[in-house]
């Protein structure tokens, strides 16, 4: 699967032609909140029924008189929300009909917010309509028709994001010089490799092998112990001890064959009967995302099934910073007992059958020292799109930017092999880069994609930036400069655009409201924008004293979900200051190209912060220093 | 002709939380143990683990192997209930939750219960179970409904401080209860309480025994229908009038005020004492309204008896609780005054199901089985 946008499909209803006319008496017990009930006769009396509908809060004993006078009833419709003591009520109210001989005349039913059908069924109504109930449901069930639950299934659905790209340029001065830059780049890195690149083809052959069904498992095993051996060469000790002694790095564990069996039963039962709730409402993007990494795939599972349910579209998982620093992965379901859950084999297969088939799953490679086997193992598991910018990685992430570099191109090639889009997260910003450099970055990396037939997605933040409070650009709104990012962005290149990570980055605070509001507004821009996708945090991702609590993930879901209700097809108007720093960022795009071009070596330019300086807070990271090699 | 032995016990709850469903495992604990088939319902919905409304721990129904149940089929969807209960047959009888099946327990477990929801269903499903020769059958009451407990043979009635936290008003209103249950049967008359019934469903004059008019109302509900009636039975010579349906008490109340020189002497005949419970607004004052309609010289009748075998009380009501917005709390009323003060009122076995004394609630039982299985 090669990413997604989302299509918004209303599932029409089909009127059978021989959908027989019903009376309906419809009650509403409530003193005011007569509403849906008055909606309800609406569409029924549209679909050709018969409706009485009574006033509200009349005596029982009345209610009792009029039903009595009421022939060839079918249907008696209670509305009523339930507090203290109108339980009793209603049961009465059955007891009444049963008693006064006009119980089997109609099917009785009862629908306000808190109802169920356990509580229908305590109070003796035939059925129970509560919260989060379709008109259409209540309509299908009077005219005895299916309804199709799945509608919150047909509604989601996996397209590719780039699908609707055509990745032209407009800006024909800074498509040359990118393309001057990336003509270096892929000159400068022929016949270079890296352990990692070595690692990342081994794992490939592993993994072959052992979807290999030609061999035998004795054939196999052999194989891949070979394999393996070379594998561990090009490893750091901490992964050394591993494959050889069997000793995992602190804070970091097996889950036990009962656990994972658990987990087993788990996800089934998550599975079954999952009734999403609607975030979409008429618009079809963006999608929205949300990152898992709790450190034990058990939680990040818990974590995704509830998301889904909550209206993610999508998830995508981050991985724990010492795994970016050591050469080569561990294997095996392992639960770690810090932030970022580690990538093997066995976790991503973990996880991977716990998503639903509808949901999107990226898995991030963008720093470190394990890039391209990372994109090798979420390829081979299906993942729809992976993560990379090098420049990020090496400026703000801690790798070498050499060896990034390297790493960042097989990366890429793999990303093009499996058909996995990936995004550039432009988080040096977050450090203190300007946009208009990181973006110069972010446009190398995706010209470079380009050359290589991969599909980049571009992601610029929408942040309170460090350069932003210092230049004023926000002073008076957080709206202009993130319209400006993204119009000039658009009139450089028509690519896709995917905000993050995560929107309103720096405007979140301990509050749990305004942390959910913030995300919220910084959505809301997004819709109005148009753009493809965004990144949410949980209300309190920012600043959670541990793990992210499932409460808090919610918070932001469904307060985006209300921010898409209350836009729709609408807009937010920035004011003119948008335009200038369109012109701004465009500008100094250009010019940190032509710096770079200049320069005539893109690594270089890396490290002499052409794309970010040690004085804009970006520093050249160590982290796989000297270990590419020419040949 | 094989008599029918089996027994229909129904439990009649006054208010959630007043221990239906621990009287309800504590019969079946003591049935099991004595070896007797046990057939089990519910009319309303019993067995969640917490409950709906409160949010506060509720008991769940213990059954054991043999034990016969009639229950949605949708409780019984996960894994460990499969093992529970095996799945015997379907009644095609419905309730809010889908169709009820009848199951046979493999072994011990705890089972939600969510049976018929009207009388005719449960007239359906007791009909079902005996035929599975259990020799007695619980049917578990529901919330504020008693209608369709009619088919029972005979009642517990459960009640506590979730009712009403002051004891008097409590005990007053289960006196109320017990009383109109204990309106006198009619009897010895030349045409038989059944064939009243058989007559179409309508309130009905009679004299000497035969319908001399009929009206089209079925209950007493309004003063429209009770005005309906006087005109009927103004310049009639008649004895007895059938009431079908609900007599609403304020309707009784009006006769008894304005009427009583027209149905002095006479008879009003109910079927059950249930429907005059079910038209009532304000149950604690039934018994002096029945007093009153007695002092005028009106009898009330019923068709059918109903016995409340004993009424078990219930010290424990969730407290609503100011401090946590909208939660509830364990609350306790002085259980011991409830007893002693039921207890000089009421003339039936007076039992706390959580006391010392809760096997006389086995007693009781006891004795009924032996009366009635002869």
């Amino acid at each position: 699967m090669d990413g997604c946008i989302y299509k918004n499909k209303e599932h029409d209803v089909q009127m059978k032609e021989d959908i027989s006319p019903k009376r309906i008496l419809l009650i509403p017990l409530d003193p005011v909140h007569d509403v849906a009930l008055k909606i309800i006769n609406r569409r029924l009396k549209s679909r050709g029924h018969q409706t009485i509908l009574l006033p509200p809060d009349l005596p029982l004993e009345e209610i009792i008189g009029r039903i009595i006078e009421i022939k060839n009833l079918n249907f008696i419709l209670v509305s009523r929300t339930l507090s203290y003591g109108v339980a009793e009520l209603l049961g009465k109210f059955i007891d009444m009909t049963e008693a006064a001989n006009i119980r089997d005349r109609a099917k009785i039913v009862l629908g306000g917010k808190a109802v169920t059908s356990q509580l229908a069924a305590e109070l003796g109504f035939d059925k129970g309509f509560g919260a989060g109930t379709d008109f259409e449901e209540i309509i299908a069930y009077i005219e005895d028709r299916e309804y199709h639950k799945e509608r919150g299934e047909l509604l989601r659905k996996k397209i590719s994001i780039p699908a609707r790209y055509t990745y032209q340029y407009s800006n024909k001065e800074i498509k040359m010089l990118l393309n001057e830059i990336t003509d270096e780049i892929i000159h400068w890195c022929q016949r270079k490799s890296s352990p990692a690149i070595e690692r990342a083809k081994l794992r490939e052959a592993m993994i072959d092998i052992h979807n290999d069904n030609n061999f035998s498992n004795e054939e196999k095993a052999l194989k891949i112990k070979i394999l393996k051996e070379k594998y561990i060469s090009f490893c750091d000790d901490k992964i050394i001890r591993f494959y050889q002694e069997g000793l995992l790095p602190a804070k970091v564990r097996l889950l036990s064959p009962e656990e994972i069996d658990q987990l087993d039963i788990y996800i089934k039962k998550e599975k079954e009967n999952i009734n999403f709730k609607k975030m979409r409402h008429t618009q079809s993007i963006p999608l929205v995302f949300v990152q898992y990494g709790t450190g034990c795939p058990i939680m990040d599972i818990a974590h995704i099934k509830k998301s889904e349910v909550w209206g993610a579209d999508g998830v995508f998982h981050f991985d724990p910073s010492w795994g970016a620093r050591t050469e080569g992965l561990l294997e095996g379901v392992l639960s770690h007992e810090e932030d970022g859950s580690i990538i093997t084999w066995e976790n991503l297969k973990k996880i991977k059958s716990a998503l639903h088939r509808e949901t999107i799953w990226t898995i991030r490679a963008h720093r470190g020292l394990n890039t391209p086997e990372t994109a090798v193992i979420a390829g081979k598991l299906g993942a729809d799109l992976t993560k990379i910018n090098m420049v990020y990685g090496s400026l703000n992430g801690g790798t070498d930017p050499e060896r990034l570099m390297v790493d960042g191109i097989e990366t890429i090639k793999y990303a093009a092999k499996y058909n996995m889009p990936f995004d550039e997260p432009t988080n040096e910003e977050l450090g203190g880069v300007p946009a208009y450099k990181s973006f110069a970055g972010m446009l190398i990396i995706a010209d470079l994609a380009l050359r290589l037939k991969a599909k980049p997605i571009l992601k610029p933040l929408f942040c309170y930036s460090p350069d932003a409070m210092i230049t004023g650009k926000m002073d008076d709104n957080y709206i202009d400069y993130n319209v400006a990012k993204i119009n000039c962005l658009r009139s450089i290149i028509d690519a896709p655009i995917w905000p993050g990570e995560p929107i309103g980055f720096m405007t979140h605070s301990e509050d749990r409201i305004q942390s959910s509001l913030t995300t919220a507004l910084h959505s809301a821009l997004a819709i109005s924008l148009k753009v493809d996708a965004i990144t949410i945090a949980s209300s309190d991702e920012a600043y959670s004293k541990g793990t992210i609590s499932l409460a808090s993930r919610i918070d932001t879901l469904r307060a985006v979900q209300e921010v898409f209700r209350f836009i729709g097809k609408a807009e937010i108007k920035p004011t003119n200051k948008a335009k200038e720093y369109e012109r701004d960022i465009t500008k100094g795009i250009q010019k940190t190209l032509e710096a770079v071009a200049r320069r005539g070596n893109f690594v270089a330019a890396l490290y002499e912060g052409l794309l970010g300086s040690t004085q804009d807070g970006a520093y050249p990271g160590r982290g796989g220093r000297n270990t590419v090699r020419e040949g | 002709m094989i008599k029918d032995k089996t027994r229909v016990i129904g439990i009649l709850g006054t208010a959630k939380n007043t221990g239906k469903t621990t009287t309800l495992n504590f019969l079946l604990e003591w049935l099991n143990r004595k070896g007797i088939n046990v057939g089990l319902t519910s009319i309303g919905y019993d067995g969640e683990d917490i409950d709906n409304i409160t949010g506060l721990p509720k008991p769940r129904i213990f059954i054991q192997k043999e034990n016969i149940i009639a229950t949605a089929e949708q409780c019984l969807l996960s894994i460990e209930d499969k093992k529970v209960i095996e799945i015997m047959e379907k009644t095609t009888v419905y309730n809010a939750l889908g169709e009820i099946i009848l199951g046979k327990g493999l072994r011990k477990g705890l089972v939600v219960l969510a049976g018929p929801n009207k009388g005719r269903d449960l007239q359906i499903i007791i009909h079902q179970l005996k035929q599975q020769k259990v020799e007695i059958i619980l049917v578990d009451g529901a919330l504020n409904r008693m209608l369709p407990l009619i088919y029972c043979d005979a009642l517990i009635l459960a009640t506590g401080a979730s009712r009403n936290t002051d004891i008097d008003l409590l005990v007053d209103e289960t006196e109320s209860i017990t009383r109109t249950f204990n309106l006198p049967l009619r009897q010895k008359a030349k045409i038989s309480n059944q064939e009243i019934l058989s007559y179409q469903k309508k309130i009905m004059v009679l004299k000497q025994d035969r319908p001399i008019k009929k009206l089209d109302d079925y209950s007493l509900l309004s003063e429209r229908t009770l005005n309906n009636l006087i005109d009927v039975i103004n310049d009639e010579d008649f004895e007895e009038i059938y009431i079908p349906g609900i007599i609403q008490d304020l309707i009784l109340k009006k006769i008894a005020k304005d009427y009583s020189k027209l149905f002095q002497g006479k008879t009003i005949l109910i079927n059950n004492p249930i429907f005059l419970l079910v038209g009532s607004r304000d149950i604690r004052h039934l018994k002096d309204l029945i007093e009153k309609i007695s002092n005028s010289g009106i009898s009330i009748k019923t068709l059918y008896n109903l016995p409340i075998l004993a009424v078990t009380i219930n010290p424990f009501y969730p407290k609503y609780s100011r401090l946590r917005k909208d939660s509830y709390e364990m609350g306790w009323i002085d259980g011991y005054q409830l007893y002693y003060k039921m207890k000089s009122k009421i003339f039936i076995p007076v039992i706390n199901i959580m006391g010392e004394e809760s096997n006389k609630l086995l007693t009781v039982i006891k004795r009924f089985l032996k009366n009635t299985i002869d």
